[in-house]
């Protein structure tokens, strides 16, 4: 299973964090639509928006590779898909795989890989009631939705996916140390593991509606308040310039 | 007049089981109350009384005089609940955005609501941890995450189920001296424990529970001879008495 950590809000000060949340929610749709639809020299400019996120969000690199190996699972599984479904001519003979299959796998997991990056980079560097705050406000001028809800149901999303994940790794070792490695049928040990973790998690959803309650929960909460400064206008803008640069012109 | 009185409450859940019978309890400001009482005996129902997450079956719960159905929300306010379950009350992504949580549910201000944060993570010595993950945190500190989380709300009174419950020695000694330090400086406290001898030298007054009922009430030297027919262990005693049981010498 992969780590969640990567995916975890980290509260230092940096240029990224200091990024507007209303800003930095489109630019990452931007950003993702750029590295998914890109050609490829368009995909060479999208990373380059990653890294200079990367780069200003100061996090230490090295950490992000390190928490993204868990994924790199899924990236070989792009790969490998790709080189033995794509049409073309063989590598080797004897070999099902393809040289054109081969070159767009490579070119799927790039783009999944920063992908991910991007995903952790926003994660890591915003936190929920910044985006509780964004959603909230974007959500304002639409009369009948209960944006204050929505938002805190998103915010409480967010919070609970480490402890869902923590749950499952103690319902899984102490089903593996009860020999659950032994049996063969994979839907079953599936279900094993699900059916306590489902259990946990409505118990758990019961003592957190209390546990809010008691603490007078509201649907309209007092929000941050978001600051939006020349440099987030400079930022948005640059990100939407390359992005439809990438997706456009650069082939 | 008491700071909160419970009169003649009972509680039936839908599923027809009776979890308090004709219950009757009276806390008075400033003082730490202990609620003893085995499993199953109907604590954390009571405690869900005291500030109308439940509501009685028959019978009456009163804040300062008034019934509470007719001041909820300031009940919610004024009486502040632990629960047993520290990972079940955490609601924020970093300790400071939990804290936050009560007063901006009261709609403060948000210079308000930071500056009661703050109060709160410093009151019980977080605010080094203020942006850190909750659920990273030691259980000693999750259980004084969410004493920090109360007491943003400013309450009157602090209602702690089985605070020590899961916790390692040095847990058990920090949410103790919380537990005092509260006290101390004025606010009720109500501690609901089966695990007595943690307590009982620093509560003022106890109440026994037994299958649904308050069995007795009385200082600790009345009661602590009874216990064990409650089926509560009973601390052993040694020359200084029940004041020698502390566990924080
Ligand atoms: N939601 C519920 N539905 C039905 N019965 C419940 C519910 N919650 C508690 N009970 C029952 O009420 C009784 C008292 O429970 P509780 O107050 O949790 O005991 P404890 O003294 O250990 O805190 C128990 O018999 C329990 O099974
Ligand atoms: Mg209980």
């Amino acid at each position: 299973m992969a780590d969640v950590g990567v995916f975890e809000y980290r509260g230092t000060e940096s240029l990224l964090q200091r990024y507007d949340a209303r800003h930095k929610l489109p630019a990452l749709v931007a950003v993702a639509a750029g590295l998914l639809r890109s050609p490829p020299l368009g995909l060479l400019a999208m990373s380059g928006v990653v890294a200079c996120a990367a780069l200003s969000s100061r996090v230490p690199l090295a950490g992000i590779l390190r928490q993204l190996r868990g994924f790199s699972a899924i990236l070989v599984l792009a790969l490998v898909a790709e080189a033995f479904s794509v049409p073309g001519a063989r590598i080797a003979p004897g070999l099902p795989a393809t040289a054109q299959g081969v070159e767009s796998g490579a070119l799927l997991a790039w783009r999944l890989g920063a992908l991910i990056v991007a995903g952790a980079l926003f994660a890591g560097s915003t936190s929920v009631s910044m985006v509780r705050s964004a959603v909230a406000w974007y959500l304002r001028p639409f009369p009948f939705v209960p944006a204050g809800r929505i938002a805190t149901m998103l915010s409480l999303t967010v919070t609970f996916i480490p402890l869902v994940f923590d749950t499952y790794r103690g319902i899984h070792e102490a089903a593996l140390s009860r020999g659950m490695a032994l049996r063969r049928n994979p839907l079953r040990s599936a279900r094993i593991v699900a059916v306590p973790l489902l259990i946990r998690c409505f118990s758990r959803t019961d003592a957190v509606v209390s546990a809010m309650e008691a603490r007078c929960y509201v649907d309209e909460r007092t929000v941050a308040s978001l600051r939006s400064r020349p440099e987030d206008w400079a930022i948005t803008l640059g990100v939407a310039g390359v992005t439809s640069a990438s997706l456009f012109w650069l082939r | 007049m008491s700071l909160l009185e419970v009169r003649g409450v009972s509680h039936r859940f839908p599923d027809g089981r009776t979890a308090l019978r004709e219950v009757s309890l009276s806390i008075e400001s400033g003082e730490l109350l202990l609620i003893a009482g085995p499993n199953g005996s109907g604590k954390t129902v009571l405690m869900k009384h005291l500030n109308g997450l439940l509501a009685p079956t028959s019978g009456v719960v009163l804040l300062e005089g008034r019934p509470l159905a007719d001041c909820l929300a300031e009940a919610r306010r004024r009486v502040g609940l632990i629960f047993q379950d520290a990972d079940a009350q955490i609601v924020g992504q970093t300790v400071r955005e939990d804290v936050a949580f009560g007063p901006e549910n009261l709609r403060l201000s948000e210079e308000e609501v930071r500056r009661r944060a703050d109060a709160a993570m410093s009151a019980v010595g977080l605010l080094g941890l203020a942006d850190q993950a909750p659920h990273r945190l030691s259980g000693g500190e999750k259980r004084r995450l969410a004493v920090a989380g109360v007491l943003a709300m400013e309450p009157s009174v602090v209602i702690f189920d089985e605070p020590f419950a899961a916790l390692d020695y040095p847990g058990i000694r920090q949410v103790l001296r919380e537990i005092l330090r509260l006290h101390g400086g004025g606010h009720t406290v109500v501690v609901i424990t089966h695990e007595i001898e943690k307590v009982l030298a620093h509560a003022t007054r106890m109440a026994i529970m037994s299958a649904g009922t308050i069995a007795r009430v009385g200082t600790a030297a009345e009661l602590i001879d009874v216990v064990e027919s409650y089926g509560i262990r009973r601390p052993r005693l040694d020359a200084r008495g029940i004041r020698g049981i502390t566990w924080l010498t």
